[in-house]
């Protein structure tokens, strides 16, 4: 396999892991309001999951399901916990985010010997580099995420997600528990997020629990891209940064790399501030 | 416990700094977050200067008007962006910093550079946080504060009563530059050390958390925010390895049991700013009005012309009245006189001078000022301090006026519908309009209320104003004015007399046709 076809695979499998993460933020944004800055952690504690139980069944499906559970139930906590209690507290939502990030990276940090990397067993993983391996790890990232969209376009819940999405008052008005939804938006995009987290952990073949942090910013701007709220422009806009990233390593010098990502997060931003596939609106004052 | 009181004290004023370099910007509403990266390029420049020799006072000079010039650039890049987006944009312009110096073999790269002199004293560093807070407490005071807060609850609003919102942001964000500069010299001097790690994500959240948790509507938040990211880790260090899970902890309860964030000085601030400024006590002057001329204006939206060749004009002192159904583009054609958008093509005159194209807050400097339909109050403030944020010395004669003076203390968000519609007449009046621009003044008002407001359009008609407005309510309308114009689908189709207008076939067949029943008309 040429250097080319290996980095457009890489690219693929990056693509869709941050995919998913920024598929669950921004679902869980349009549904609840709220922009959740730890879902990276959560994504971290799905991959911690996934990573011990791996260790007793060295099966990759059932790490994704239990990390998915946990994760899940994870979210649930986090909402009634906090979210539940922060309705339009503006910039403090914010700040509640990132405390609660910098909790789970703690917690994590004191069970697992103080953010030593930890590797996923050779058995489980196999030849991680190996080309099937990576087409079963983009196949599991879609099937995560069609098995979603399916959910959300086909199932009674996922339409009485959308009309909350849409507006909270008129869903309330057409008898949808709206309260209920935000807080199954906050265990779905949980799970969504923890499933995405044993695949990272495959693919990175290390987890530590700091890479929550570095992959925050990235899905965020990544949402930013592809307009607030948009599943499509989510995924889009992570395949975009995902292929820069993958080939301005290899190609370009890669310690300046991350300038490579940022400087396209500013640019884009700057150019296209409601996301890349933005159309004009008319002002009404 | 042992606790090194000297550091925390350093460090809460670097804090300190750093939340009130974040909190300038969040005052108008923008989460600008540069200030992580301004603060990296003051201390490396103070760090690589005097190491190379450069006297102590030239180098932090030259690390802060750095600093400030960075956030000059960010702050005119990111000019159009707000919310989330200005703020990913800003973090991201930050990270490029981090990447450059963590890279750059010249700033040690990742090692960072060591033998910056030690200069940050705990005298030094008091002294500077003082005089920063004092500064930043008087603008919050002053009635330049009071435009500020009027930014931050409607840009749009404020840039319609004469606030230039462009350079006010600006002005706000190359202030935190430097601030954040001179937090960067003072940590550079007192580590004696700078290293990429100081200057990333983690940090700028820290600074967030201090400028939000203290409380984001005042200075003293940022204070109070300092103080306990300072401190407190300091006070939890007997807990080693679990200090940052208890602060982080700390902090997730503080958010849950203050939500508005520890500390406000909203009571204190109005109970200073009311009276003095009270006492001032400057009358309205209402202005001799102007004609306004509308020439050949254009405008489309997509393949429609909103605005199809629109040419009209008001005289001086008198009511003009545009009428027409939803749609037949009312409300754009006062947008683009006051300046909210701009026509493709055609011209806009207030007596000898051209006022086409040039921003709100310019238009309205020249006496062209206008109110809103929907009602763009600026909700969180009082009654006195929305006409505050036009003219601070206004007495409350112009409240007196519109009898809004017994509810002048009241926020205006909590204000009955007519009261908000008056006071958004006060607003603009305090403006000293030479052109009232009046977007349906009687909307959602009952008869009895419309007929208070057509009285009072009389009045200051009287008093020589020039008004333009717009109104579905034909009845009002006939009322109070001189001359009507109707527009149809972005085209004038008739103008004259409110009688003659009434009777003129095409309006009928135009506007009323339209719709089944003549009531129907004076709905919104």
């Amino acid at each position: 396999m040429s250097l080319f076809t290996t980095q457009i695979v890489n690219s693929l499998v990056l693509g869709g892991v941050y995919a998913l993460l920024s598929i669950s933020l921004t679902f869980l944004y349009s549904v609840s309001g709220v922009l959740q800055l730890a879902q990276a952690d959560v994504m971290v504690v799905g991959a911690y999951c996934g990573y011990l139980t791996t260790l007793l069944v060295p099966n990759l499906v059932v790490g994704v399901l239990v990390g998915t559970l946990v994760t899940g139930l994870l979210g649930l906590a986090i909402y009634e916990g906090i979210f539940r209690w922060m309705r339009n507290s503006g910039h403090l939502i914010l700040v509640a985010g990132l405390a609660l990030s910098s909790l789970i990276e703690e917690s994590l940090k004191v069970i697992f010997l103080s953010g030593h990397p930890v590797a996923y067993g050779q058995r489980v993983v196999g030849n991680g580099s190996s080309l099937g391996f990576q087409l079963l790890l983009l196949g599991l990232a879609v099937a995560i995420g069609a098995a979603f969209q399916i959910f959300l376009m086909r199932s009674r819940w996922g339409r009485a997600l959308r009309a909350t999405a849409d507006d909270h008052e008129t869903a309330r008005l057409l008898g949808i528990p709206v309260n209920l939804m935000v807080r199954l938006s906050f265990v779905i995009s949980s799970a969504l997020a923890g499933g995405a987290g044993v695949l990272l952990a495959v693919i990175f073949q290390y987890i530590t629990p700091f890479i929550g942090g570095q992959i925050e910013f990235t899905a965020v701007a990544v949402i930013l891209f592809g307009g607030l709220g948009s599943i499509p422009g989510a995924i889009i806009g992570s395949f975009i940064l995902a292929t820069s990233q993958v080939f301005a390593t290899t190609y370009l010098s890669s310690s300046y790399q991350d300038a490579i990502t940022f400087g396209l997060i500013v640019l884009i931003l700057v150019f296209r501030p409601k996301g890349l596939f933005s159309v004009s609106r008319e002002v009404r004052a | 416990m042992n606790i090194d009181f000297n550091s925390a004290l350093i460090i809460t004023g670097i804090d300190v700094l750093m939340a009130i370099s974040i909190y300038l910007p969040m005052s108008t509403g923008v989460l600008f977050l540069l200030p992580i990266g301004t603060m990296a390029t003051s201390a490396y420049t103070f760090a690589y200067l005097t190491i190379h020799g450069t006297p102590t006072v030239v180098a932090a000079l030259a690390g802060i008007l750095l600093a400030g010039l960075v956030a000059l650039f960010g702050g005119a890049l990111t000019a159009k962006l707000r919310g989330l987006v200005i703020a990913i944009a800003s973090l991201g312009m930050a990270e490029i910093i981090q990447v450059f110096v963590q890279n750059f073999a010249p700033l040690g790269a990742t090692q960072g550079l060591i033998g910056v002199p030690l200069v940050t004293t705990i005298p030094v560093t008091l002294a500077i946080t003082v005089a920063v807070i004092a500064l930043v407490v008087l603008v919050e005071f002053s009635p330049l504060g009071e435009r500020i807060r009027a930014v931050e609850q409607d840009e749009l609003a404020a840039g319609c009563v004469g606030v230039n919102v462009p350079r006010l942001t600006l002005t706000l964000q190359v202030t935190s530059g430097l601030i954040s500069g001179l937090a960067g010299v003072l940590s550079a001097g007192y580590l004696t050390y700078v290293g990429p790690t100081e200057f990333g994500i983690q940090q700028m959240n820290q600074f967030l958390m201090a400028a939000v948790l203290g409380g984001s509507t005042t200075t003293a938040g940022s204070v109070v925010g300092g103080v306990l990211t300072g401190f407190v880790p300091q006070l939890v260090q007997f807990l080693a390895t679990y200090q940052l899970l208890v602060y982080s902890a700390l902090v997730i309860v503080i958010v849950l049991v203050r939500r508005q964030g520890l500390v406000t000085t909203v009571r204190l601030r109005r109970a200073i700013t009311r009276r003095t400024w009270a006492r001032k006590g400057k009358g309205v002057q209402i202005q001799q009005g102007l004609a306004l001329e509308i020439k050949g204006i254009r405008k489309r939206y997509g393949g429609i012309h909103v605005l199809n060749n629109v040419t009209l004009s008001a005289h001086a002192q008198e009511v003009l009245a545009i009428i027409g159904a939803n749609g037949a583009g009312k409300t754009t054609l006062l947008n683009v006189i006051s300046g909210v958008i701009r026509p493709d093509s055609g011209e806009v005159r207030l007596g000898d001078d051209a006022i086409t194209g040039l921003a709100s807050h310019q238009i309205v400097k020249k006496g062209v000022v206008r109110t809103f339909q929907n009602l763009r109050l600026f909700g969180g403030m009082t009654v006195h301090e929305n006409v505050a944020v036009v003219d601070a010395e206004l007495g409350d004669s112009l409240l007196e006026m519109l009898r809004l003076r017994e509810v002048a203390d009241r926020d205006a968000k909590s204000l009955p519908y007519g009261y908000q519609r008056r006071l958004e007449i006060a607003r603009a009046l305090a403006a000293k309009p030479k052109v009232l621009l009046l977007d349906e003044p009687t909307s959602g008002m009952t008869h009895g209320e419309a007929g208070e407001v057509a009285a009072l359009i009389k009045d200051l008609r009287a008093q020589g104003l020039t008004i333009v407005l717009i109104d579905h309510n034909l009845r009002f309308v006939m009322q109070v004015a001189d001359r009507v114009v109707v527009l149809d689908r972005g085209a004038v189709i008739a103008e004259g007399d409110p009688y003659s207008v009434q009777q003129d076939p095409a309006v009928m067949d135009a506007y009323l046709i339209h719709t089944p029943k003549r009531t129907a008309v004076s709905e919104t």
